[in-house]
């Protein structure tokens, strides 16, 4: 792993989320407070936007968390872009043709977002830090800037579900079932991984148990399978039908050459990558991506593992024109390298690749700083200080 | 680490425990029939459900051994938990209910620890009792109680559809507004209850705090798989009597001369997809 140092004067600032938007070819990049647009085309930035002037001015609480977009997400006709960030402003904006974004709507909302998603439809559905998921539309940021306050109160946000812990991801879905239906996938810090119908998510389908951490990605392999990683030792594969483990994959012994002796693990990135039938894991803190094999039969094997120059933050799938993976690196000890490309040989090997047009970003688009604005780990924070389990002897996992 | 450090108030409530688990092995609740005494149990009536207590869980539902909690039961009999007791507290209801349905297993839930450890005493007292002074219907062996965050950690216990009949008596009524997602019946928490009671199933609260039982009816009223009971299904079902008259704090409410307020529901078969 790549020691801490800090190169003397500005490098680039590093991207603690990256997003990408196919049609448009548009890289949306969260980099401390500002959020940046680049073509993946030309390498051009199309458009920047910061909220630090805001901070400085009216939000306290902000500056105690960083001043950081904590994530986007991006509609399915890639027509709106929505941020949060760390004072618990949700903005959207509209996305024009030429990838330039302009902003619609702003609003704080009551608690801390933990992840968000574009439904179909159009409508936002974000989780918070308390458990409950919600689900908001255009009419609602439309109605909660006016100024009318009768309105506002028609609008207060009941949850659609919620869990009684800090909700982790949300993944929604073809129910598995029935395909002309929906399920919302939810994963919390206890361990859980709750299947709800969607969008009557009062109706619970099944719960995956077997997680001994807290739970931080959950992520679609294909229609019917679910990956999720956190805290503990396993990836597991989940059939959506049934809520049953299909197989649990030691991923730390797979990065045990990049953990230092007892550094406990947190998946941050969970890359299913179908097509190759790989999945590709990130871990927080560690400077390389792990892949594992997907067999038929939804079994998962080790496959190889690529060592990245520094640890990675985020890491995104591009289908077109060719699988490949961006990692978002931290920067802060890689001497300004922000990005690195992974892509995929005939042969099945995953490989470094030379990208100049990222190498075009990382030279003109991005912020120059001193100093990192935010924290970059933090998925780590939710582990709790014990973990006990009743098992009985009989029905210990097997996972070799 | 740093978390391991005890403060002064932990060491100092830690001795205090000590002291209260020797008291109790002197007088030796539990053992051949001796009830516990209560005021050796006792403990604010509050607890955080959003904090890590040091529970302790199975990862899921199957690797729960309950051999421990239901010896006389056998493995192979097949029974599951059916009735459960939400926050059982001294278990006034819990022991009630267990003569009611002898071919249930009953399970009393309470995250406090010392009430916890009271009730399981009290549980082999009166087990011992049935057995050698006057017997009783099922003889208690199918009462249980277990320590646990009910909120957070019901699916690593039971599995859909797994019990007929729940039970939220004189929950904390949590008067803050902002305090209300802390409340055991929440429209978020009763689509998880549903999912464990089968359908035709039984949920039963009762309080002495009419703003939360109104706040309860409400959130379980709109609730889609939730029937009311009408007050006349209420008089027919026994255990709304049960939950009325026999739990400790149902009790004391009476003999200070309190009003009691119920809601029932029935759990709705699940919508087609």
């Amino acid at each position: 792993m790549t020691e801490a140092s800090s190169k003397a004067g500005p490098f680039n600032h590093p991207c603690q989320f990256i997003s990408y938007l196919p049609e448009k070819q548009l890289l949306v990049c969260c980099s401390g407070p500002y959020l940046l647009g680049f073509s993946l085309a030309t390498g051009e930035k199309t458009f920047e936007f910061c909220y630090e002037d805001d901070l400085k001015q009216k939000n306290k609480e902000a500056a105690a968390y960083g001043q950081a977009f904590r994530q986007v997400a991006v509609s399915k006709d890639e027509s709106r872009l929505a941020a949060v960030s760390e004072d618990k402003c949700l903005r959207l904006w509209e996305v024009d043709e030429a990838a330039k974004v302009h902003l619609l709507y702003e609003k704080t909302i009551p608690k801390r977002c933990a992840d968000m998603k574009f439904h179909d439809s159009g409508d936002l559905i974000f989780g918070d830090k308390f458990g409950d998921v919600y689900r908001i539309n255009e009419e609602w940021f439309k109605s909660m800037s006016s100024e009318n306050q009768e309105e506002k109160k028609d609008l207060k946000l009941e949850p659609v579900m919620g869990h009684v812990s800090i909700l982790t991801q949300l993944c929604l879905t073809k129910d598995p079932h029935k395909a002309d239906q929906e399920i919302i996938v939810t994963s919390d810090r206890d361990e859980h991984i709750r299947i709800s119908r969607y969008p009557s998510a009062y109706i619970i389908d099944g719960f995956c148990m077997g997680h001994e951490d807290f739970v931080s990605r959950i992520s679609l392999y294909d229609s019917s399978t679910l990956i999720s990683g956190g805290g503990d030792n396993h990836v597991f594969l989940w059939d959506l039908k049934s809520c049953q483990c299909l197989d649990a994959f030691d991923v730390r012994s797979a990065f045990a050459n990049y953990l230092s002796f007892d550094k406990p693990m947190v998946i941050s990135s969970i890359i299913p990558i179908p097509l190759k039938n790989l999945i590709a894991f990130a871990c927080e803190g560690v400077a390389g991506l792990i892949f594992a094999a997907v067999s038929s039969e939804k079994r998962l094997t080790y496959h190889s593992a690529l060592p990245l120059a520094g640890p990675v933050l985020h890491a995104i799938l591009v289908e077109k024109p060719e699988e490949r993976i961006i990692a978002s690196l931290d920067s802060s000890v890689t001497f300004g390298l922000c990005f690195q490309e992974v892509g995929f040989t005939n042969e099945g090997s995953v490989q470094q690749l030379e990208n100049p047009i990222l190498d075009r970003i990382e030279k003109e688009g991005l912020i120059k700083t001193e100093t990192v604005f935010c924290p970059l780990a933090q998925l780590h924070t939710m582990r709790k200080n014990h973990s006990k389990f009743l098992k009985s002897e009989s029905t210990q996992h097997t996972k070799d | 680490m740093s978390l391991e450090q005890k403060t002064p108030g932990q060491i100092q409530r830690e001795e205090e425990e000590n002291r209260k688990k020797m008291k109790r092995l002197a007088k030796g609740g539990g053992v051949e029939g001796r009830l516990p005494m209560k005021r050796l149990f006792r403990q604010r009536a509050h607890a955080n459900v959003l904090s890590d207590h040091e529970l302790e869980y199975p990862r899921s539902p199957a690797e729960m051994d309950w051999t421990p909690f239901y010896p006389d039961f056998s493995e192979n009999s097949g029974k599951k938990v059916e009735i459960v007791d939400i926050g059982c507290g001294y278990g006034g209801l819990t022991v009630a209910l267990g003569p009611h349905f002898p071919d249930s297993l009953v399970l009393g839930m309470e995250i406090r620890m010392q009430v916890t450890d009271y009730l399981k005493e009290k549980i082999q007292a009166i087990r011992y009792r049935a057995e050698h002074e006057e017997p009783v219907t099922g003889g208690y062996k199918n009462i249980s109680v277990l320590r646990m965050n009910c909120q957070k950690f019901l699916p690593n216990f039971f599995e859909k559809g797994q019990l007929t009949k729940m039970f939220f008596c004189f929950p904390d009524p949590h008067f803050k507004a902002r305090k209300h997602k802390n409340r055991i019946v929440t429209g978020t928490l009763a689509s998880e209850y549903a999912y464990f009671i089968q359908p035709h199933g039984r949920l039963y609260t009762i309080t002495d705090v009419e703003e939360l039982h109104l706040w309860m009816a409400e959130t379980l009223d709109k609730h889609p798989l939730f029937r009311r009971l009408s007050r006349d299904e209420e008089a027919k079902d026994i255990c709304v009597a049960l939950m009325t008259n026999e739990t400790e704090e149902g009790k004391k409410v009476a003999r200070n001369g309190g009003k009691k307020f119920t809601a029932c529901y029935e759990r709705l078969p699940d919508p087609a997809k």
